[in-house]
């Protein structure tokens, strides 16, 4: 299993490198051929679009890897540590409800959106959705290690630290 | 009743710490479910709808071409240049910090990026001299606010495909306001090095300036390419974005040699991340965007907000009070995603230009990136300085009095932000 995980990190860490490259390059060429050449290239926008769909969602799965989105940090940073604890599993196994209904909805829209194709290049559209069904089912992946990590340590803790004793230990810590 | 429902939830999920995105989305799936009859497959469909958008393209290239110029020589240019044309005013350093940050500001788009490679140089320097940190850090801090107004600017791109903005119209928008911030912000260090006695160096001579001018050129060219590209309408914003990557690289690979090929994988690879990060939030706040407009709360917002007052100068200054309350407890760029949707429609029933909003805005939401007890800019700088947040915010408090003053013009005096686009690219009429 970690041997897989690592595998999907190296290729994402390159595809995702080689994704932005290929974007500056065809959009630096389309400018060279627009004014050096006078010809414009007619399908670049379409193909730039791909890879920047590319790189947002499959970015954003890496950083669902490495719990970094957005999050608003107030309430929690004023909780104790058991109800930042409990706080973290619950939001996480909700997190993990929407990415459930996210799967099962791209998954849906690849198949729906097969059959109507792109305006220069007719590639189905499915190739832009398919991206999302992708990174969801990738953050599905990296949430479920995390909550199962996350209950492990507190479980362990729990059983270190009885009533709740773990609580202060960490306030002191920190 | 539904309005409220959704509110509530959304405000919850974020309180218990799930992500932004996450929390937009499940309150969104939540009402799909319980509260409305439309087909779900609505919110996969908006959420990556969203995203297809041709600015926004421009947001990784101006990250990648700021990750370029932030890697030594580019900076240590500009501030040589900057220090040669500003260290002959009382309280030297503190001009040139502030005169750097303008022209990097002219070149990069994003914030942090000011303050955490420009912003070592210049607190080094200063602290060198003998200025005292805290003035340093906080010189440091207030100018780099100038970032995301003087173009390009990552959060007016991103306010720019919400809004449906012109992007270019946006950058020049933020030109005058950026620049009177500098101006007022060089006011405020000169009385301050006055009262506290700072060193000056004396003028070097037109020749030298001439000189680090030539030696600084390459770099200058930057901002000149970016914003001549625009203004000329030879390039939309996206392209003079991949044009700056692309100069950006052979500068900082081909003639300074600051940047080893092995190194670009890596930074290509966080600029990546650092888009997913961004424009995620953007998918998310679609679906919920979408959501609210079915119940129809941006409505509710303006007729709420109209039955208090019908003044359109009222109406502005509450806005900011928002912005600049929001602005201290949230991350800028999650705010300015969430609320334009939410304020257009009240903005546009008062007459209000999306262009002079999109300036205020933004304006509005970096004195947040920098005031406390949670701007990321703080963070940031106390990182680098050493300094406690409250030392920080405490030697920042007399560099808020300018921002803010220029914060009261550009509500009130719509043309500072006006003037350059309609001189520049025509007066829209609608």
């Amino acid at each position: 299993m970690n041997k897989l995980l690592y595998v999907i990190d190296r290729i994402l860490y390159y595809f995702l490198a080689i994704l932005l490259v290929a974007l500056v390059l065809l959009m630096s060429t389309n400018i060279l051929f627009r004014f050096v050449f006078l010809l414009p290239i007619h399908w670049t926008e379409e193909i730039s679009m791909l890879l920047f769909i590319w790189i947002i969602f499959m970015g954003s799965a890496v950083v669902q890897k490495r719990d970094g989105h957005v999050s608003i940090e107030i309430v929690y940073n004023y909780c104790p540590a058991l109800a930042r604890k409990i706080m973290k599993i619950a939001g996480q196994v909700l997190v993990l409800f929407v990415l459930v209904i996210m799967t099962v909805l791209s998954m849906k829209l690849v198949r729906f959106q097969y059959h109507s194709l792109t305006a220069s290049l007719m590639l189905p559209y499915s190739v832009f959705s398919l991206t999302m069904l992708l990174s969801v089912i990738l953050m599905l992946i990296y949430t479920t290690i995390s909550i199962v990590d996350n209950i492990r340590t507190f479980r362990e803790n729990k059983k270190l630290h009885p009533e709740g004793a773990s609580d202060t230990q960490e306030r002191i810590s920190s | 009743m539904n309005a409220v429902i959704i509110i509530i939830m959304v405000l919850f999920f974020m309180a218990i710490r799930i992500p932004v995105v996450f929390s937009l989305l499940l309150s969104s799936t939540f009402y799909l479910i319980f509260l409305s009859d439309v087909p779900m497959i609505i919110l996969a469909h908006r959420m990556v709808g969203a995203v297809e958008s041709f600015p926004l393209i421009a947001l990784p290239l101006f990250i990648l071409a700021a990750e370029f110029m932030n890697r030594g020589t580019i900076t240590s240019k500009i501030f040589q240049f900057a220090s040669q044309c500003m260290g002959h005013f009382q309280g030297s350093l503190g001009h040139v910090n502030v005169f750097a940050s303008m022209i990097f500001a002219g070149m990069s788009g994003s914030e942090v990026a000011d303050v955490a490679g420009l912003g070592k140089v210049e607190v080094a320097a200063m602290k060198e001299r003998g200025y005292d940190a805290e003035f340093s850090a906080a010189v440091t801090g207030a100018s780099s606010i100038v970032g995301p107004i003087i173009p390009p600017s990552v959060l007016m791109i991103i306010y720019g495909s919400i809004a449906e903005q012109s992007v270019g119209r946006l950058f020049l928008g933020g030109a005058i306001p950026g620049i009177i911030i500098g101006l007022s912000l060089m006011v405020v260090i000169y009385f301050i090095s006055k009262k506290r006695n700072y060193s000056k160096s004396p003028f070097p001579g037109w020749l030298m300036v001439f000189k680090s001018f030539l030696d600084a050129l390459p770099t200058l060219m930057i901002p000149v390419i970016i914003m001549g590209g625009i203004i000329t309408g030879v390039f939309t914003p996206t392209e003079s974005a991949v044009v700056a990557v692309v100069y950006s690289f052979i500068l900082t690979f081909v003639v300074y040699r600051d940047l080893k090929l092995k190194e670009v994988i890596p930074i290509l690879f966080e600029v990546t991340l650092s888009t997913g990060f961004a424009v995620i939030i953007i998918g998310g706040a679609a679906v919920f965007g979408w959501m609210i407009t079915q119940e129809n709360i941006p409505i509710a917002i303006r007729d709420f907000i109209l039955s208090l007052t019908q003044n359109k100068w009222m109406v502005l200054l509450i806005l900011n009070v928002i912005l600049l309350a929001a602005g201290c407890f949230f991350a800028v760029m999650s705010i300015l995603i969430i609320m334009t949707p939410m304020i257009i429609p009240l903005a546009q029933s008062f007459g209000i230009d999306l262009i002079h909003l999109g300036v205020m805005m933004v304006l509005n939401l970096c004195i947040g990136f920098l005031s406390p007890p949670f701007g990321i800019g703080l963070y940031v700088l106390s990182d680098i300085t050493n300094l406690s947040i409250e030392k920080l915010s405490r030697a920042m408090i007399p560099f808020f009095i300018p921002i803010l003053f220029v914060l009261f013009l550009v509500t009130y005096f719509p043309s500072i932000s006006m003037w350059l686009p309609n001189l520049l690219m025509g007066v829209v009429k609608f």
